[in-house]
């Protein structure tokens, strides 16, 4: 899916040679400043590398339209973003923003339970906790339906039970419909419950 | 026999013809102002916002200047339209349209200026092209500021005297306005029709400030 190659970013990424391969997870982890979300904001070409070259699908992402890209490699920031709106609202936002058509109410309540959120869709978005947020923009961005999610720190805010659930339902419904995901964590052990491949990333 | 209703359809019709344009205006500009940053951008700015604390006679004068049969841009709608702009509808609606546009503006720009720029760059890491982040994430979240602004050039639209005076004139049926209507009514001495015009014009005042508030009021709940 991504070919790296001589990637360099000031101090603080270098890298010779990456693969990170279609249909799999794919989990980076390393010490906070190490470069993991810089390394993931490259893949949809939200920052450029001072050297060398990324590939998505065979071709280099400077090559791709920005907003084509963005619309098949969606990136979910670790601070949880709400858009002004109910839950119905934050929930196909996404969808309204790829240009593709709003779901039913059904996939709504469907993507909600994917991420552990007992919600009405009428429920003003904004009264939601942290860990409810970061839920409800996972539910948004599984929604999108993208080729790859690029997910930085998911869970961050959420309890070990809560994470293990979510995760497990979420990875499990992505690798059914043949999705590719990369991810950021900062918990190894995750890692390694989950991904088919870790990357590393040192300082 | 004085005719009530004429100024009134009149002033109406020039208001929201003028609102519509500076709505336009106002909110496009205000969107570019609030993020751009330029050489230059305080000077524009403060032309922008000048209509507001220049006398109207002023504004009236340089309308005439600039639109009138000996300027070259006069010249050229007059060739355009085969009339004079000075004098005729279209010149209350100029005269109202300039002196209410600082207002939509200056709204629109707070509003838009105080939006997290961190959710409008969300949606474009979603995939949202401009028009989307415009529409959906912007506009939205400024509406509250674009509503008060709305209302605001509306009533100084309506409320147009001296540069719609000078400017498109007086002219019953054709330009006069329900401000100009009551300074002729007074001067005349027709206190009842001068009384008329300004029960009209409060109670539409009163009305524009009562749907500001029960607006702003839904958009909170």
């Amino acid at each position: 899916m991504f070919q790296i190659k001589r990637l360099k970013y000031k101090q603080i990424l270098s890298i010779e040679e990456l693969e990170i391969k279609k249909n799999q997870v794919t989990c980076i982890i390393g010490q906070s400043g190490s470069g993991k979300t810089t390394l993931l904001k490259m893949l949809n070409h939200l920052l450029s590398p001072d050297e060398g070259e990324i590939y998505y699908k065979g071709r280099s992402v400077f090559e791709w339209d920005p907003i084509r890209l963005r619309r098949e490699v969606v990136m979910l920031s670790q601070q949880p973003i709400v858009f002004a709106g109910n839950i119905r609202e934050n929930l196909n936002i996404g969808r309204i923003f790829a240009e593709k058509k709003r779901c039913d109410d059904h996939y709504l309540i469907q993507a909600l339970k994917l991420v552990n959120l007992e919600k009405k869709l009428e429920e003003d978005a904004d009264s939601l906790s942290g860990g409810e947020k970061q839920r409800l923009s996972l539910a948004r961005v599984f929604l999108m339906e993208p080729d790859v999610f690029l997910l930085d720190e998911p869970t961050s805010a959420l309890d070990k039970g809560t994470e293990d659930e979510v995760m497990n339902s979420f990875l499990t419904e992505a690798s059914k419909k043949g999705k590719t995901v990369v991810m950021v964590t900062h918990s190894v052990e995750m890692a390694e419950t989950y991904a088919d491949k870790i990357i590393q990333i040192q300082k | 026999m004085v005719d009530f209703w004429s100024p009134v359809i009149l002033s109406l019709k020039t208001a929201f013809v003028s609102v519509l344009i500076v709505l336009i205006t106002g909110v496009c500009l205000g969107k570019l102002m609030a993020r751009k940053r330029f050489r230059g951008k305080s000077f524009i700015e403060t032309a922008l916002l000048l209509p507001v604390v220049l006398p109207p006679s002023v504004v009236g004068f340089l309308l005439i200047i600039v639109f009138g049969r000996n300027g070259w841009l006069g010249k050229s709608l007059e060739w355009l339209f085969g009339q004079p702009i000075i004098f005729s509808w279209w010149a209350a609606v100029i005269a109202s349209s300039v002196v209410a546009f600082p207002l939509m503006y200056q709204s629109a720009k707070n509003g838009f200026e105080a939006i997290d720029k961190e959710i409008e760059d969300a949606s474009r890491v979603d995939g949202a092209n401009e028009w989307n982040v415009f529409v959906y994430v912007s506009l939205p979240l400024a509406m509250k500021s674009i509503v008060s602004g709305f209302v605001l050039s509306f009533a100084r639209a309506l409320g147009e005297f001296g540069a719609t005076l000078m400017f498109a004139g007086n002219i019953p049926g054709k330009t006069q306005t329900v401000p100009t209507a009551i300074y002729v009514a007074m001067d005349s001495g027709n206190m009842k029709m001068a009384w008329l015009w300004v029960i009209t014009m409060v109670t539409i005042s009163f009305f524009m400030l009562i749907f500001v508030t029960i607006f702003n009021k839904r958009i909170d709940f």
